[in-house]
């Protein structure tokens, strides 16, 4: 037994030692993507992981720069007619793909078509297909109303949609609207460029699937990708902005569990890793710095507004406000997040948008005293004609203990602020989203993060045949107020509108928001420079290393 | 030993001096006839003990074992008493006082013993109000292994043949099957709580006994004592019951107590996918997976439950231990 | 020869078994809740229906079987459909690591797991007993999530803060990164090894031969290798078949705290995602894994106890 403990002592002091003299990583970082990036092809991803990785080796015709402004890409410069809502890219002659061939206009032209093909499967492709003059009737396969026949005729373009290559370095597009962030949603991944000849050589399966399978033109290409592990990038010598790229080497370590990423950078072993609310309290004590990002997603409850009781905007009203938001804040979630006091969260246009729709609800009554709450609850009960003990409301939530504890936390505010218990059931996320298409269930926890920097992406939600509105509300005004705004050409009418949107969500209550979420994370010592924002999830390209 | 004795005895005492003289005038009518003593006929004087009252008595000789069931008294008596005692219920949360170390005194002067969760609630209450769901859990595997494990893995074993084939390749299908796929499919039709969870225990958790028991048996049905059994005539539940099942015990005994813990973190992963106990219930399983995320700063918050089903499971196993060498048909005195 | 007809036979019968095996999984995961494409943002139904049609599920569900049972007899899996990858390759790539792993943490299981349970017999009711017992109850009450979690902050953060050196938290690269995710994976098995090793050795060492044997003469290490560890082996034996089939094709928990990218993860995952393709691919790929392992459990069943006959029933022999 002596001896047996004596081995296995020296065998892990010995392979301790050898640990001891493996070398850090100097002359790269290693972050925490948190995940395997599952579709890695520009034209299909959905991700944010995948984009992550995506925006650091493929440029598409802009980029955004440290402040989610669109600066020039592939495409140098550009003219915009207003008055034709067209777009002229010119596009740079030295940007090249990882082949050494040069980026085309055609590259573009050939993965927007693709992309706006339903056989391709693309999701992202009905989101974007509003923007581009005749993607929705392309997508859709449907015709093309004459009016639009004849805009595209006008305007020049050959076929039926709104998106031309002139020539080789020159790339024509119109606009459907006057779309405000469009310049943004070109340095969205679903519209990066794909070189034909390649993506047909490798197949529209196999692309993006392995590090081999990919195209990139960008500030980096893959040199090594470990499925569920790690992937290594290695600076693009050729890029055209290779002088101002830091860092020669980003290796992607793909960490789930909290505990590992934690232990791997107390350790030394990476450069970046997401914080939750104890590790972020231990690292602040220590004297670490601790930084914040705003992820832009906005946290609600969706309500089954066809449920017997639940069918009362007062009593939905009840259940959003007798959560004490701002307690959930400090107590559960435990960083920077701020309580809702309106649906569109302060990531969208810089905060403006929020701040002129200002408060619309107080999250925590006057003196913590919550019978008003509870009066308005068994008011609108009352109206329904059925007892707080007839309601029986049920929560659904995904599995795992961040959603078991936010869930326990809303179960005991309503227990103690309305004396009604729900019950939670905690289930798998797709059963989740089961639950949420077919309706069954009273309330569920949701969120939703912005796919464009313009309110719309998320007040959109909520009109009466939207696929992400599972709260079966249905007001033809919100409908037709959308309607209005998504055509209305001046800003600030365009404004006016979004704000009734907004107070028609505080009125009705389809959906009760809760909190608008950041996020804590924390670099080492020697990176400066990390990007990380609503529409930037992790961007490295402005990193500089000490 | 008695009879050496007695010979002895009538050894020693032949004196023939002490004999009555040959001359002696002694008649038929000297003597009465007693008839049989009913009574004393049957008496025996060493009393008989049975095996299952002998193995009592062994198990109560053995003071490890004993302690070990003191402890598991005391624990379940703290289980059921402690929760209702308590000042505090099971969900309250005193949001000003999360992650509290043990023995954390509140302002208002209510202490709570081995201190608040990451919501502030009560860990004493909740510790061992999760022991209560668990150790239910842990009584329920034995019984299911017992019931459905044993039975099959004997079946399977003392007939052998086709018999045994069918059934063990049944028993690979149920491994097969990836477990989540079925759990997954439980909940959507179950709600969440103890039955579904034992349930979903169920389906899977007795084919490791069954297998095991297999193994034994087929070695066993080939030992001398059952071919002979066999040859007097004995019907194979008498074989199973009488003379398989008891020489099975001691390995069995261990498979049972190996079996709970991995219920009992079963039932931390099942709550999870929304079959185990409902919340806010807690359970030993999902308070030390709350631990286990917490455990390099609030490490009482793991320890705690993990010692408790150390210790539980350490007197389990004594006590199996104890229970083993009380039933060896070998070990009898 | 009789073995050998045995063992044909046997294969036939693990044939069988997995086709059923594939049946059934076929089945259940269809009635998994949700599909494939359902995600956070809702598709519309052309996207659905294109992507339904790319994959083949528009089909009827028997028809996707034959097209299934068709390709997998050709050797084919098909196409993961979250990550768009070959199930093939999706295997070929991340079964070594898990296969590695999980032989590292058998051998250690067993090795010591026997050789804890004989001490902890031959010593019985000593310290040396009584240290075994405790170490293998703790080894079975702590489960490898935490035992991982632990073991990782003790030897690759805490030594390193104390020391100045430690083992590294995560990866699959050299020595030093496989230490810690075999023990946290053997732990349970070795635990469980040990206890039934000792608990039917005592029952071994209680029988008559072995007691024959002792007066005889021969020494405890003597009884103990040629005649007792033969005969108490085969429980162990018997939960090492499945347990070797599990740790090989991979454990999600101890995979995922290491960040190993092994098959383990994939195989989890894929369920979560309604990843069809990949769910029946590794299920089969277990499958087949998990007859092997019994079979050949069964083979040495007759090997470690020549009386066991598997070949017929008992009337029969």
């Amino acid at each position: 037994m002596k001896k047996l403990v004596a081995l296995v002592l020296s065998l892990l002091l010995a392979a301790s030692l050898l640990a001891g003299c493996q070398p850090a990583p100097s002359t790269g970082i290693v972050v925490n993507l948190a995940q395997e990036p599952p579709d890695m092809s520009t034209i299909t991803t959905t991700s944010t992981g995948s984009m992550n990785v995506l925006r650091h080796i493929v440029d598409g015709l802009t980029i955004l720069d440290q402040n989610d402004n669109p600066v020039p890409g592939v495409a140098e410069s550009w003219d915009y007619d207003a008055d034709t809502l067209t777009y002229t890219f010119h596009l740079r002659k030295n940007a090249t793909w990882n082949d050494g061939k040069a980026v085309t206009a055609n590259d573009f032209v050939f993965a927007w078509d693709t992309f706006f093909t339903a056989e391709t499967g693309a999701e992202y492709a009905g989101t974007w297909a509003a923007l581009f003059l005749g993607a929705t009737e392309k997508l859709n396969g449907t015709e093309l109303s004459a009016e639009q026949s004849a805009q595209l005729a006008a305007l020049g373009y050959p076929g039926s949609v709104g998106w031309v290559a002139v020539d080789d370095s020159t790339l024509k597009v119109t606009m459907a609207f006057p779309c405000q962030y469009f310049l943004s949603v070109l340095a969205f991944p679903s519209t990066f460029p794909v070189p034909q000849a390649d993506y047909e050589r490798i197949g529209s399966d196999a692309y993006g699937t392995e590090k081999e399978n990919i195209m990139t033109n960008g500030a980096y290409t893959i040199t090594e990708w470990v499925h569920e592990s790690y992937m290594v990038l290695k600076k693009n010598p050729k890029y055209w902005d290779a002088a101002n790229i830091a860092v020669d080497e980003i290796r992607l370590e793909m960490i789930t569990d909290t505990n590992t990423a934690y232990n791997g950078f107390v350790n030394g072993e990476l450069d970046m890793i997401g914080l939750n609310a104890e590790q972020a309290a231990q690292l602040a004590a220590e004297g670490k710095e601790i930084l914040h990002y705003d992820d832009g997603s906005a946290w609600y409850f969706e309500y089954n507004t066809t449920q017997p009781g639940m069918n009362n905007k007062k009593v939905r009203k009840a259940l959003t406000l007798a959560v004490d938001a701002e307690l959930f804040i400090t107590s559960v979630v435990k960083n920077s997040s701020t309580a809702a006091t309106s649906f569109v969260p302060p990531a969208i246009a810089g905060g403006k948008f929020a701040e002129k729709v200002g408060k619309l609800y107080e999250r925590v009554p006057t003196d913590g005293d919550y019978s008003a709450v509870k009066a308005l609850f068994e008011e609108g009960l009352a109206e329904e004609g059925i007892s707080a003990a007839d309601l029986k409301l049920v929560i659904i939530t995904d599995e795992g203990d961040t959603a078991a504890k936010n869930c326990a936390f809303f179960q005991e505010q309503w227990k103690t602020h309305l004396g009604i218990d729900v019950e939670v059931q905690q289930m798998t996320y797709k059963n989740r989203l089961e639950r949420m298409t077919s309706k069954d269930f009273s309330i569920v926890m949701a969120g939703w993060g912005p796919d464009y920097n313009d309110p719309m992406t998320f007040l959109d939600l909520w009109v009466s045949d939207g696929g992400n509105n599972h709260t079966s509300y249905a007001n033809p005004e919100y409908d037709a107020l959308i309607a209005q705004a998504l055509v209305e050409p001046d800003a600030a009418k365009r404004e006016e509108l979004l704000i009734s949107l907004e107070k028609i969500i505080a009125e009705d209550m389809p959906i009760g928001p809760i909190y608008n979420r950041r996020r804590d994370y924390i670099t080492s010592e020697r990176l400066s420079g990390v990007v990380r924002t609503a529409f930037d999830d992790m961007n490295f390209r402005w990193i500089k290393v000490k | 030993m008695s009879m050496s004795k007695a010979k002895n005895a009538a050894k020693a005492a032949f004196e023939p001096e002490k004999l009555l003289p040959i001359d002696c005038d002694l008649s038929a009518e000297d003597f009465a006839h007693v008839g049989p003593d009913a009574e004393r006929r049957d008496e025996i004087v060493r009393p008989s003990i049975s095996y299952w009252r002998d193995a009592m008595r062994r198990l109560k000789e053995n003071k490890v074992a004993v302690a070990c069931m003191i402890f598991l008294v005391v624990l379940i008596l703290f289980a059921l008493i402690v929760p209702l005692v308590s000042p505090y219920t099971m969900s309250e949360q005193h949001l000003q006082h999360p992650n509290e170390p043990m023995f954390f005194r509140a302002e208002d002067g209510h202490m709570h013993i081995f201190g608040t969760d990451d919501l502030g609630r009560d860990l004493f209450m909740r510790l061992w109000l999760g022991t209560r769901t668990s150790l239910y859990i842990a009584v329920s595997v034995v019984v299911i292994n017992l019931l459905i494990g044993v039975i099959y893995g004997a079946l399977a074993g003392y007939f052998g043949g086709w018999i045994d084939n069918i059934m063990m390749r049944f028993i690979e299908i149920i491994i097969g099957i990836p477990y989540l796929i079925i759990v997954i499919l439980l909940s959507m039709i179950m709600k969440s709580g103890v039955t579904s969870l034992i349930i979903a225990y169920a389906i899977v958790g007795w084919v490791g006994s069954a297998r095991l028991t297999r193994g034994q048996v087929l070695s066993l049905r080939t030992q001398e004592f059952i071919i002979a059994a066999h040859a007097l005539g004995s019907s194979p539940w008498r074989l199973i019951g009488s003379h398989i099942v008891p020489n099975l015990l001691s390995v069995l005994i261990v498979n049972l107590t190996l079996a709970i813990p991995s219920a009992i973190f079963t039932e931390a992963f099942l709550s999870y996918i929304g079959l185990g106990v409902p919340l806010p219930h807690p359970s030993l399983g999902n308070l030390a997976q709350e631990g286990t995320l917490r455990f390099m700063f609030y490490p009482q918050q793991l320890l705690l439950p993990a010692i408790v089903i150390s210790l539980t499971m350490l007197s389990f196993n004594m006590l199996g231990d104890g229970l083993r060498d009380a039933l060896d048909p070998r070990l009898r005195t | 020869m009789a073995l050998l007809s045995y063992i044909l036979k046997r294969i036939g019968y693990a044939a069988l078994t997995v086709f059923f095996l594939m049946v059934l999984t076929f089945l259940m995961m269809q009635l998994l809740p949700g599909n494939p494409f359902l995600g956070d943002k809702a598709i519309s139904q052309v996207t659905m229906d294109a992507l339904y049609a790319k994959y083949g599920l528009d089909k009827p569900l028997w028809e996707q079987f034959l097209i299934y049972m068709n390709n997998f007899l050709h050797g084919d899996l098909g196409l993961s459909i979250k990550y768009n990858r070959p199930v093939n390759t999706i295997i070929a790539d991340s079964f070594p690591y898990s296969a590695e792993l999980g032989i590292r943490a058998l051998v250690f299981a067993a090795c010591f797991g026997v050789g804890l349970g004989v001490i902890a017999a031959i010593k019985r009711n000593t310290g040396w007993d009584s240290a075994a017992i405790t170490l293998a109850v703790i080894g079975v009450s702590i489960p490898s999530f935490i035992m991982g979690a632990l073991l990782q902050y003790l030897f690759a953060v805490k030594f390193r803060a104390w020391f100045g050196f430690g083992l590294p938290t995560m990866g699959w690269k050299g020595e030093a990164t496989k230490i810690l995710p075999t023990l946290a994976l053997c732990f349970g098995t070795m635990a469980t090894v040990a206890r039934l090793t000792r608990t039917s050795m005592l029952d071994v060492l209680g029988q008559d031969y072995i007691k024959t044997a002792r007066a005889k003469g021969l020494t405890d290490s003597e009884i103990v290798g040629r005649h007792a560890l033969r005969n108490a082996i085969l429980p162990v034996v018997t939960i090492l078949g499945p347990t070797a089939a599990t740790l090989l094709t991979g454990t999600f928990v101890v995979e995922s705290i290491f960040n190993i990218p092994g098959l383990g993860q994939f195989f989890v995952k894929s369920i979560r995602e309604n990843d069809y393709t990949m769910i029946a691919g590794t299920t089969v790929f277990y499958g087949i894994f998990l007859v092997a392992a019994t079979l050949v459990v069964d083979i040495l069943y007759g090997f470690i106890d020549p009386r066991i006959k598997l070949t017929g029933s008992r009337r029969e022999s």
